[in-house]
C-alpha cells in the first residue's frame, strides 16, 4: 500500500509551462549514442557521450566498462561530445561520469567496478554519472534514426512560446533540455512519420541557452539535435 | 366486591382508630379472564400512611393468572381515611384487604399507555405514573413492558405524569371518555446521558495471556473519542504498543514488527484486512462488534503464525433487546444498519457502508492531463444471530472492496490506467459456541472465502494475488474458577490455494503460480490457580505444507499473574513462529520458520476508583527472519526497500531485537474519559551475518498518544487528541545517476536506514451535539483532524533526478462533519 501512495505522490506533480525536469543547471550527460546501437560480437562499436555544461567551468569526461580488466580513458568533450570505441564479444555494460574539472579525483579499480557506491561520494551538483547497456547480438542489423528536418535556428523574444518541428523516421520518442528556459513536457511521442513538435520556453533572464532534443527509437537507437538561442 | 379487616399495626395505646377506606380504585380485570368469565379473589397486605395513601400494596393470597398484578394496581389508588393513635393523631398502619374480581362487575378500561427512553425507545419498567385531575390523583406502575393500564377513571380531562430520576419529567393530556380506552405514550429523557449505556463493548487491551489484561470501554465513549471516527477497532490504534503508521493507512505497526508480520482474526477467523485503504474506517461495523482484544505480543496458544501481535475482533453472542438501526452521513463515507429480532431466540443483523473521498477529491486531484480516482471503498455484513438456550449459532456473510485509480489519456484521448490498486474479500464465517458438561465450552468457528489484491502500472504491467482461504478452528474451554484446573484445547486448520502473477516489466518481475497450502496447528493450554497465583502453561504446534515444501514448529508459552491486593504483576515467555511467505518458500524450500522469542514483565495498579496504571517491560528475538532477493517492489507484503538491495538468495540468515517499556494511564469518570498511553522502545535488524546493526524501518521510539472526552451539560460532548511520535528511519539519496537503459534517473543510497523523519505531532478535536426525540436521536459532530494543521513529515521523497528532497506531508487540517440518525 505504501507503494502505491509513494508512486501516486510521484505521478501527481504535473505543472503548466515549462517543465523543470527539461532544465539543466549543473553538469549532465545528456545523452549516449552508440553506433551502431546493436553490434554482432566481435565488431567495433562507437559510444559517443553528449555532456551539458552550463556553468560553463569545465568537464573532464570518463568513460570505461569492465569485463576481466576495466578499460577506461579520460578527456575534455569535443563541442560536448566524448567518444569511445570498444570491441565486445558480449553485452557491454558502458559508464560515463562526467565531472567539473578537478572535483572528481581517478577513479580506483573498485570504483569503476561499483560506479554507484563511488558516486556516493562525488558532488551532487557536479558530477553527473550515466550507464548504457549495448546489446551485442549476431545478425542483427540496426541503425540510430536520423533527423531529415529541424528549426536552422531558433528565434524567439524573452518568455516567448517556441514551437520547435523535426521529421525524424524510424523515432518514438523525443527529449528535450535546455540550459535556460524549458520544454513544456520532457518526452514527446514522435508520430509514424516521424513528425514532431515540442515547444520550448524562452527563458525570462538569461540571454543564451543551449538546448536538446533526444530522439530515440525505444530499440537503442537515437538521435541528437543540439541548438541554441540567444536573445535578440 | 368487599373488605375485611384483618390486623392493626398502628399504636395501639389508648383507642386507636383503623383507616376507613374512601376510594376503592376498581381494578383492570385480566383480559383472558375476564373473556372466560372467571373470578378471583387476591388477599394483599397494604401500607397505608398518614394522608391515607397506599405506599405499599403486597400480594399475600395469590390467585395468579393476572389477578394478583391487577388488585395491586389498584390497591394503589384506594385513598384511606387515615388511621389515628390514641392521642387522635393520624398514624401509619398496614391492613389486610381482600380484593374480590367479579366478572360481570368488570370495572371499564380507561387508558392504555407505555413509558419508553425517547431515543432509544427502551421501555422503562416498574415506573411509577401518575394521572391528575384536579384533586383526583390516580397512579400505575408500569410493567416490564413499560406498560400501564387504569380502569374505571371518570370521564373528562386527565394530565399523565411520567417522572424518573435521572429523567425529564414528561406529561400528557387526554380525555378520558366512556366507551373508549384512551391511549397515551411518554417518552422520558435522560438527563444524564453519560449514565445512559444500554450496551457495552469490551476492548480488551494488551492481554499478555488469556484474562491477564482486561479493560471495558462503552459503546458511547468510543464513539465519541477524536480521531476514531466513531470506529471501535480504530481505538487500538491509541493503546500503547501500537506505532503509527505512515499517512494515516490503515495498519498496525505493532511492537517493532512489519505489518504483516500481525494478524487479524474475526471470532478466531483469520480476515485479510480490518482497515479500507484510506485507514478512515474499519471493514467492520461497530455495532455487530462485542469486544476487540488487542494482544502486541506473548499472547496464548490460541494464536499463531505470526511474530507481530495480534487483532481479534469478536461480535456479539447477545440478542438485541430490541430491534434498532441508523443511518450515518459524513464527509467520507455513509453507513446503515439495521438489526431485527425475528423472534425470541433469533435476530438477523444488516449493514453496509460505502465511501464517497473519489467524488470529493477526484475534481480536486486532477488536473489537465491525468486523473486522480480517489480511494473508493465499501463494505457489507449480515448475520443471523439464534440463541440454542445455552449457546448461540450464527452465521455471517461479510465483504469489503476497496480500489484506487490513477488515471491519465492514452493517445485517443480515453483514460488509461496509470497506477491501479484493489484489494477485496468475501467471506462466510459460521460459528457455534455450546456449553457442555463439567463446566467445559465448546466452540467451532469455520470462516473461508476468496480475496483479492491487484496492482496495475501503466502501459501494461499488473499484479494480482487471490488466495481462497478456509478456516476451521474447533475449541474445548474449561475455566479454572471453580476447581482451580482449567484448559484449552483447540485445533486450528488454514488451507486453500494461491493464485499469483506478478508481471511488471518497468519492475523486471515476472512470475506466476498457482498453489495449494494447508497449515494444521493443534494447542492446549492450562490455568493453574494456587493461592492467588494463576499460571497459563502451553504449547502449539504448527505445520505448514506447500507444494515442494514443508516446515514444522512447536512453540511452548507460559504466562503468570499474582494479583497482590491493587496490584497485579505478571509475566510471560514463549516462542512464536511465522512461516515464510508462499514466493520465498517456493523458490527456497529449505527455509526454516521465522522465530521470536518474546519475554515481557509488567505491573497493573489501581490508583483509585476511577484511576488505572500499567506498564509492561517487553524484549522479542528474533531469529532465521528470511533476507535476500530484495525486489525495488514488493508486491503486497509491505514496504518497498530502500537502498542497495540484496539480491542474494534468500536465507534464514537475518536477526532482531526488539524491546521497550508500554505504559497506560486511564481515567474513567461518570462524564470524562482519558488516558496517557506511551510507548518507549527500539527495534533493530542484523540482515548478514557480519552486517552491522540497522533500525527496523518502523523503529519509533517514542510513541505517546495522550485523549479525553468530555459529557457537557444539554448533551454537548468534547474531546481531543494529541499525539507525538518519533518519525521513522529512512535512508537517504546521497547522488543519483541517469539509467540510459530504463530512461530515468536512479538514486544513489546512503546508509540503509540511517537518517530519520522529524518527530510527528497533531492534535485532533471533537465536538457532538445529541437531539433525542421520541423514537430517535439525532447526532452532529464535527472531527476536526489535525487541527492545527501542522506539516508532519510522512515519507521522504525527491524531485525527479534526486537533487532535491520533496518531503510528503501528512494531511491538513480536515473538518469532518457528520450526522447520525438512530433509532
Amino acid at each position: 500500500m505504501r507503494t502505491m501512495w509513494l508512486t501516486l505522490l510521484m505521478l501527481m506533480g504535473c505543472t503548466d509551462g515549462p517543465n523543470p525536469e527539461t532544465l539543466i543547471t549543473d553538469v549532465r550527460v545528456v545523452a549516449i549514442v552508440v553506433e551502431p546501437p546493436v553490434v554482432a560480437p566481435g565488431e567495433s562499436v562507437e559510444i559517443a557521450t553528449l555532456v551539458a555544461d552550463p556553468k560553463q567551468r569545465g568537464v573532464t569526461t570518463t568513460g570505461w566498462a569492465c569485463g576481466e580488466q576495466c578499460d577506461v580513458a579520460s578527456d575534455l568533450p569535443e563541442d560536448g561530445w566524448f567518444v569511445r570505441s570498444f570491441t565486445p564479444d558480449a553485452p557491454l555494460s558502458y559508464w560515463a561520469l562526467a565531472c567539473e574539472t578537478g572535483r572528481c579525483e581517478a577513479p580506483t579499480e573498485a570504483e569503476l567496478r561499483s560506479p554507484v557506491d563511488w558516486m556516493g561520494g562525488l558532488p551532487q551538483n557536479a558530477a553527473s554519472l550515466a550507464r548504457r547497456t549495448v546489446p551485442v547480438v549476431a545478425d542483427v542489423e540496426a541503425a540510430n534514426p536520423v533527423i531529415e528536418d529541424a528549426p536552422p535556428e531558433v528565434v524567439a523574444e524573452p518568455e516567448a512560446e517556441v514551437p520547435l518541428l523535426f521529421r525524424v523516421p524510424g523515432a518514438e520518442q523525443a527529449w528535450g533540455y535546455s540550459t535556460a528556459g524549458g520544454f513544456a513536457r520532457p518526452v514527446e511521442d514522435v508520430a509514424d512519420a516521424g513528425d514532431a513538435e515540442l515547444t520550448w520556453y524562452a527563458p525570462k533572464d538569461e540571454t543564451t541557452a543551449d538546448l536538446y532534443v533526444v530522439f530515440e527509437d525505444r530499440e537503442g537507437g537515437t538521435a541528437v539535435w543540439q541548438g541554441s538561442w540567444t536573445a535578440p | 366486591m368487599g373488605w375485611m379487616l384483618l390486623l392493626t399495626l398502628a399504636a395501639l395505646a389508648g383507642e386507636p382508630t383503623l383507616p376507613v377506606l374512601q376510594f376503592e380504585a376498581p381494578a383492570v380485570y385480566p383480559p383472558a379472564a375476564l373473556a372466560e368469565g372467571r373470578g378471583a379473589s387476591v388477599l394483599l397486605r397494604l401500607e397505608v400512611d398518614l394522608t391515607g395513601a397506599v405506599t405499599r400494596a403486597e400480594v399475600v393470597e395469590p390467585a395468579g393468572d393476572g389477578f394478583d398484578e391487577a388488585a395491586v394496581q389498584a390497591a394503589l389508588n384506594f385513598r384511606f381515611q387515615p388511621a389515628t393513635d390514641a392521642d387522635g393523631n393520624p398514624a401509619n398502619a398496614i391492613i389486610g384487604y381482600r380484593y374480590t374480581f367479579e366478572a360481570e362487575a368488570a370495572p371499564v378500561l380507561s387508558v392504555e399507555g407505555q413509558v419508553r427512553e425517547a431515543g432509544t425507545r427502551l421501555p422503562m419498567e416498574r415506573l411509577r405514573v401518575r394521572l391528575v385531575r384536579g384533586d383526583l390523583e390516580r397512579v400505575a406502575t408500569t410493567d416490564l413492558d413499560g406498560r400501564f393500564t387504569l380502569a374505571g377513571l371518570d370521564d373528562g380531562g386527565w394530565t399523565v405524569i411520567a417522572e424518573a430520576p435521572g429523567y425529564t419529567t414528561e406529561t400528557a393530556e387526554l380525555e378520558v371518555e366512556r366507551g373508549t380506552v384512551a391511549q397515551v405514550t411518554l417518552s422520558l429523557v435522560s438527563s444524564r446521558p453519560w449514565e445512559q449505556v444500554s450496551e457495552e463493548i469490551e476492548i480488551v487491551g494488551r492481554r499478555e495471556a488469556p484474562a491477564l489484561t482486561e479493560r471495558v470501554l462503552s459503546t458511547a465513549e468510543i464513539r465519541y473519542l477524536p480521531g476514531t471516527n466513531g470506529d471501535v477497532i480504530k481505538v487500538v490504534q491509541n493503546l500503547p504498543g501500537i506505532a503509527r503508521p505512515p499517512l494515516g493507512i490503515g495498519q498496525l505497526l505493532i511492537r517493532g514488527t512489519a505489518p504483516e508480520d500481525s494478524a487479524y482474526y474475526l471470532d478466531g477467523g483469520n480476515v485479510p484486512i480490518v482497515f479500507h485503504f484510506s485507514g478512515l474506517s474499519t471493514v467492520f461495523n461497530s455495532d455487530t462488534i462485542d469486544e476487540v482484544a488487542f494482544m502486541p505480543g506473548n499472547y496464548g496458544v490460541r494464536y499463531g503464525r505470526t511474530l507481530g501481535g495480534v487483532v481479534d475482533i469478536r461480535t456479539t453472542t447477545r440478542l438485541p433487546e430490541r430491534s434498532r438501526g441508523y443511518l450515518s452521513v459524513d464527509l467520507f463515507q455513509t453507513t446503515a444498519f439495521v438489526e431485527q429480532k425475528l423472534n425470541d431466540r433469533t435476530a438477523l443483523a444488516v449493514s453496509g457502508r460505502r465511501s464517497y473521498i473519489d467524488a470529493i477529491l477526484n475534481p480536486v486531484l486532477s488536473n489537465g492531463e491525468s486523473t486522480v480516482r480517489a480511494p473508493r471503498y465499501y463494505d457489507f455484513q449480515t448475520r443471523l444471530l439464534r440463541d440454542t438456550g445455552g449457546g448461540t449459532f450464527d452465521a455471517m456473510f461479510f465483504l469489503s472492496d476497496d480500489r484506487f485509480r490513477f488515471l491519465g489519456e492514452d493517445a485517443d484521448g480515453q483514460d488509461q490506467v496509470q497506477v491501479g490498486f484493489g484489494t477485496a474479500f468475501q467471506k462466510l464465517r459460521i460459528q457455534s459456541r455450546e456449553p457442555l458438561d463439567g463446566g467445559w465450552r465448546n466452540e467451532l468457528t469455520v470462516t473461508g472465502g476468496p480475496e483479492s489484491q491487484s496492482f496495475a502500472i501503466a502501459p501494461d504491467g499488473g499484479a494480482f494475488e487471490k488466495p481462497f482461504n478456509v478456516n476451521l478452528r474447533e475449541e474445548l474451554y474449561k475455566g479454572a474458577e471453580e476447581t482451580g484446573l482449567g484448559w484449552r484445547l483447540g485445533v486450528d486448520l488454514q488451507g486453500g490455494t494461491w493464485r499469483y502473477e506478478y508481471d511488471v516489466p518497468s519492475f523486471r518481475t515476472n512470475e506466476a503460480g498457482d498453489v495449494t497450502r494447508f497449515a494444521p496447528a493443534a494447542y492446549v493450554e492450562s490455568t493453574v490457580r494456587a493461592g492467588p497465583a494463576e499460571l497459563i502453561p502451553g504449547v502449539r504446534a504448527d505445520g505448514y505444507f506447500l507444494e515442494g515444501y514443508d516446515a514444522f514448529a512447536a512453540d511452548p508459552r507460559f504466562a503468570i499473574r499474582f494479583p497482590l491486593g491493587t496490584t497485579v504483576p505478571k509475566a510471560s515467555f514463549g516462542r512464536y513462529s511465522q512461516f515464510p511467505v508462499v514466493r520465498e518458500a517456493l523458490e527456497q524450500p529449505d527455509l526454516k520458520p521465522l522465530t521470536s522469542w518474546q519475554t515481557s514483565a509488567g505491573l497493573e495498579q489501581r490508583l483509585g476508583p476511577d484511576v488505572t496504571a500499567e506498564v509492561t517491560g517487553y524484549y522479542n528475538r528474533l531469529q532465521d527472519l528470511v533476507v535476500g532477493r530484495e525486489d525495488a517492489f514488493r508486491f503486497f507484503t509491505g514496504p518497498p526497500p530502500a537502498g542497495p538491495l540484496d539480491t542474494d538468495d534468500y536465507a534464514n540468515d537475518g536477526v532482531g531485537n526488539i524491546y521497550g517499556v508500554e505504559t497506560l494511564l486511564k481515567y474513567e469518570g461518570d462524564r470524562t474519559t482519558a488516558w496517557f498511553a506511551g510507548t518507549f522502545g527500539r527495534s533493530t535488524r542484523v540482515d548478514r551475518p557480519g552486517q552491522d546493526e540497522r533500525l527496523f524501518e518502523y523503529d519509533q521510539p517514542v510513541v505517546i498518544t495522550a485523549l479525553a472526552s468530555h459529557q457537557l451539560p444539554r448533551r454537548w460532548r468534547l474531546g481531543a487528541r494529541a499525539r507525538l511520535s518519533s518519525g521513522n528511519p529512512y535512508t537517504p539519496v546521497v547522488n543519483r545517476f541517469q539509467d540510459f537503459d530504463q530512461r530515468s534517473f536512479q538514486p544513489v543510497y546512503g546508509v540503509r536506514d540511517s537518517e530519520r523523519l522529524p518527530t510527528f505531532w497533531s492534535l485532533d478535536a471533537r465536538v457532538d451535539k445529541d437531539w433525542v426525540y421520541d423514537t430517535w436521536t439525532l447526532t452532529a459532530y464535527l472531527d476536526l483532524q489535525n487541527a492545527t494543521n501542522q506539516q508532519n513529515v510522512e515519507v521522504q521523497s525527491y524531485n525527479y533526478d534526486f537533487s532535491e528532497e520533496e518531503p510528503v506531508t501528512s494531511i491538513p487540517i480536515v473538518p469532518a462533519f457528520g450526522l447520525r440518525g438512530e433509532w
